[in-house]
């Protein structure tokens, strides 16, 4: 009798056991919508001047940040947490592969709860955060829209701004990009390494052909300017008047036409080197002296140049920087405020920090090596003689500096990542040759309207 | 409660025993419910809504996605294309894969031969099988890199070629590659099903080949084909509906783009793409319906056919 009973237990809460682990992955959905109210927090129109009362010290409570990028954030989350020492931060971090981060933050944003109080957003989905509604908060509550552009670089305060030409993210970097070009290469073909001077070769597309043709003549073949056609994309794309979608219809501008005709001709000239970017010959082709000149944004003298480096080359000074045929910008990170969030003080007093306190972000720059976006902040490191970059023998603050507010921020669409992509995927069809310039443009238009055609028109 | 209790108490013992049945098979139930009838009947609604997937609720549009999704077949579109695909990488994975796992399952099982560690073959055959399919695909990636990829450095230090060939750049070296990954990953799991096909012929009709004198291709032929046609029937089956739902290889392998010009992209990866890449999760929906009235259509047409044979 007790073994029975024993084993109808056992059984019973065996199988028990099976179910609730099978629950588990349900989560907690126990807080229902209804516990968010929306924005009590009128009190929040406080503006600056009000919150000046307040010591850094007095700030307490509880922040939620969420991040694509641990090496990015968790040292920036550090630095706030020195100077608001009574603040709690819970950095919360998923990598943003097969946009794991972005769903992660729709699902949130839809379903209103764990939303974080901060969110960041990477160059390629800005846009599509910022233009979500109920997703980032207006920021013109806490500071107005012309006193931003006057104090941050301005094309970045025109990505985080949406369609309807509210401010909601703002970026403590600017990206800002030129040629990186290997040294000892212009030297050998060129006989100068002076910026000024290389950067004449890059100065318009007839000259490019022609610095690819001789640097494959005079190296018997060898050489070649590029690595792969998404440096001079990047290049072209930043370049443009127009960006790819225009009142709601893709749009081509000519210097994407411009673009294509030069492509094809480095290509079949032999200089550009047919790798894609991001993989391991990529990387290698850092080190190697064959591939020219790079695709170099603010970030990408350590995420680029350096890491992919050999310990002897480190710091040398064997690369260089000039400039591209037009400024033009690559990537970056923004940050705003969730729309419902219970703690928008104290959210904005992060970005408020990460972004407008100078003195952070000099101490910052010097620290990470990020291109700050703080105009102030800029003008002063730009004369520093200690922000002289090891790896390139030039100081980019004074480099960049200059060309910065030139940079067009209006041409960024919330689609840009989409048609880049399927622009990207029919330029190497087509320079591979296996497809021609008509059919180039077929595949990329219908890719567009398959991906988009529900959002944009497309011809 | 109580009425319920004494209800209980008046089943006979055949009901009781029947009632726990019920019991411990209804958390499969509900969990199924949950995470697979659910979704499939949101699915079936959405198709009839766009959705962006974010914070704006779905709309109702009728029959809108349906008929982009005709259009897109009528009209050749990336959808037509990606069905094309689906079935050409299936067709150039399920031929040299069934032909293969049935030589070396017939060589395996055969007791006349004397191949010494039959037992570790079969092992190491179906090895492949345990790997993540990813982590292959990935891995051929890099050994068909252009211009420096393994086999390029390979058929140039060969003296094969002179200049490296860009494999995924060209329509069928990718194909080709997908369906490769799939057959050398699934052959094992094939053989060791239709080993154990084999070994369930009875002994007899063997025995009655060799009397009346037939060779090895003969006893192949006549015995041990039609013996294992239901297994066949049910391995076919079996491994269209799992080809048709191909994704992951070529997925990784061509890292979501379907390149090159779409040539393969399969139709999952399709459904992705439009649902999770470019948030248009109405019509991911309505493509999601339309492979399951594909794959259902298959499928019926597969069963008919085992039905018919076997009558």
């Amino acid at each position: 009798m007790n073994s029975k009973f024993l084993k109808r237990a056992a059984s019973l809460a065996l199988s028990g056991l099976m179910i609730t682990s099978l629950m588990a992955g349900c989560g907690n959905k126990t807080d229902p919508g209804a516990t968010n109210p929306p924005a009590t927090n009128a009190p929040e129109a406080t503006t600056d001047a009000g919150n000046q009362a307040k010591k850094p010290e007095d700030f307490t409570g509880k922040l939620v940040i969420g991040h694509f990028n641990n090496d990015e954030s968790s040292p920036l989350v550090e630095e706030f947490k020195k100077k608001y020492p009574n603040v709690e931060v819970d950095l919360q971090v998923t990598a943003d592969t097969n946009g794991a981060y972005q769903t992660l933050i729709t699902t949130a944003l839809r379903s209103g709860q764990d939303v974080p109080d901060v969110f960041a957003a990477e160059s390629a989905f800005v846009k599509r955060f910022v233009n979500l509604p109920d997703a980032y908060e207006d920021l013109s509550k806490f500071m107005s829209t012309d006193e931003l552009k006057s104090k941050l670089v301005p094309y970045t305060v025109e990505i985080g701004t949406d369609n309807n030409g509210v401010v909601r993210a703002l970026s403590h970097q600017a990206t800002a990009a030129a040629v990186g070009y290997k040294r000892e290469m212009a030297k050998k073909y060129f006989e100068t390494d002076d910026p000024k001077e290389i950067g004449k070769l890059f100065s318009s597309a007839d000259e490019i052909v022609k610095t690819g043709k001789k640097l494959v003549e005079s190296s018997g073949g060898k050489a070649k300017l590029f690595p792969g056609m998404a440096e001079l994309m990047r290049m072209y794309l930043g370049a443009r008047e127009q960006g790819w979608v225009v009142d709601g219809k893709l749009t081509i501008d000519d210097k994407v036409k411009e673009f294509v005709k030069i492509a094809k001709e480095l290509r079949d000239i032999g200089a550009e080197g047919a790798l894609e970017a991001w993989t391991p010959q990529w990387s290698a082709a850092v080190e190697d002296d064959i591939h020219f000149a790079y695709a170099i944004p603010t970030w990408g003298i350590p995420w680029i140049i350096d890491v992919n480096q050999s310990e002897a080359n480190k710091g040398t000074g064997n690369w260089g920087l000039a400039e591209a045929p037009a400024p033009y910008t690559w990537g970056g990170t923004w940050f705003g405020i969730y729309s419902k969030s219970q703690n928008k003080e104290l959210a904005w007093e992060f970005i408020k920090f990460i972004t407008l306190d100078e003195d952070q972000s000099v101490a910052w720059a010097k620290k990470s090596g990020d291109f700050i976006s703080n105009r102030a902040a800029i003008e002063k490191l730009s004369k520093d003689p200690e922000m002289i970059s090891k790896t390139v023998n030039q100081n980019p603050y004074e480099f960049f500096g200059p060309m910065i507010t030139g940079i067009n921020g209006k041409i960024i669409t919330e689609f840009d990542d989409q048609i880049t992509n399927a622009f990207q995927n029919a330029m190497l069809s087509y320079l591979a040759g296996n497809i021609n310039e008509d059919q180039m443009w077929a595949q990329f238009k219908d890719q567009v309207r398959s991906d988009l055609g529900e959002q944009i028109t497309v011809e | 409660m109580g009425r319920l209790y004494s209800l209980f108490k008046r089943l006979t013992r055949n009901d009781k025993y029947a009632l726990y049945g019920y019991l411990f098979i209804l958390p499969f139930f509900i969990v199924m419910s949950i995470f697979i009838i659910y979704p499939i009947f949101k699915t079936f609604y959405l198709s009839f809504t766009d959705w962006q997937g974010a914070t704006i609720p779905p709309v109702w549009v009728g029959l809108k996605n349906y008929k982009r999704l005709f259009q897109d077949v009528l009209e050749g579109g990336i959808f037509l294309q990606s069905i094309k695909n689906t079935w050409i990488l299936w067709i150039c994975n399920v031929i040299p894969q069934f032909v293969g796992a049935l030589a070396l399952a017939v060589l395996l099982t055969d007791r006349s031969n004397k191949i010494k560690g039959k037992e570790f073959f079969r092992a190491i055959y179906y090895l492949p099988n345990l790997v993540t399919m990813a982590s292959i695909a990935a891995l051929f990636s890099f050994l068909l890199g252009y211009p420096n990829g393994a086999v390029n450095d390979l058929l140039i230090a060969l003296k094969l070629r002179k200049e490296p060939f860009y494999f995924l750049q060209n329509v069928w070296a990718t194909r080709l590659s997908v369906s490769t990954i799939l057959t050398w990953m699934w052959f094992g799991y094939t053989m060791i099903i239709f080993m154990a096909g084999i070994k369930s012929i009875p002994e007899e009709l063997f025995e009655a080949a060799k009397v009346d004198g037939a060779n090895k291709w003969q006893t192949f032929k006549f015995v041990t084909l039609p013996q294992l046609k239901s297994i066949m029937t049910y391995q076919v089956v079996t491994s269209i509906i799992g080809g048709l739902s191909m994704y992951d290889i070529p997925q990784v392998l061509t890292n979501g783009t379907g390149a090159p010009q779409n040539k393969v992209t399969t139709m999952v990866m399709h459904i992705y793409r439009q649902g999770f890449t470019n948030y248009n999760l109405g019509y991911a929906s309505a493509v999601a319906i339309g492979l399951f009235v594909h794959i259902f259509i298959v499928v019926l047409i597969a069963l008919k056919f085992i039905n018919r044979k076997e009558a």
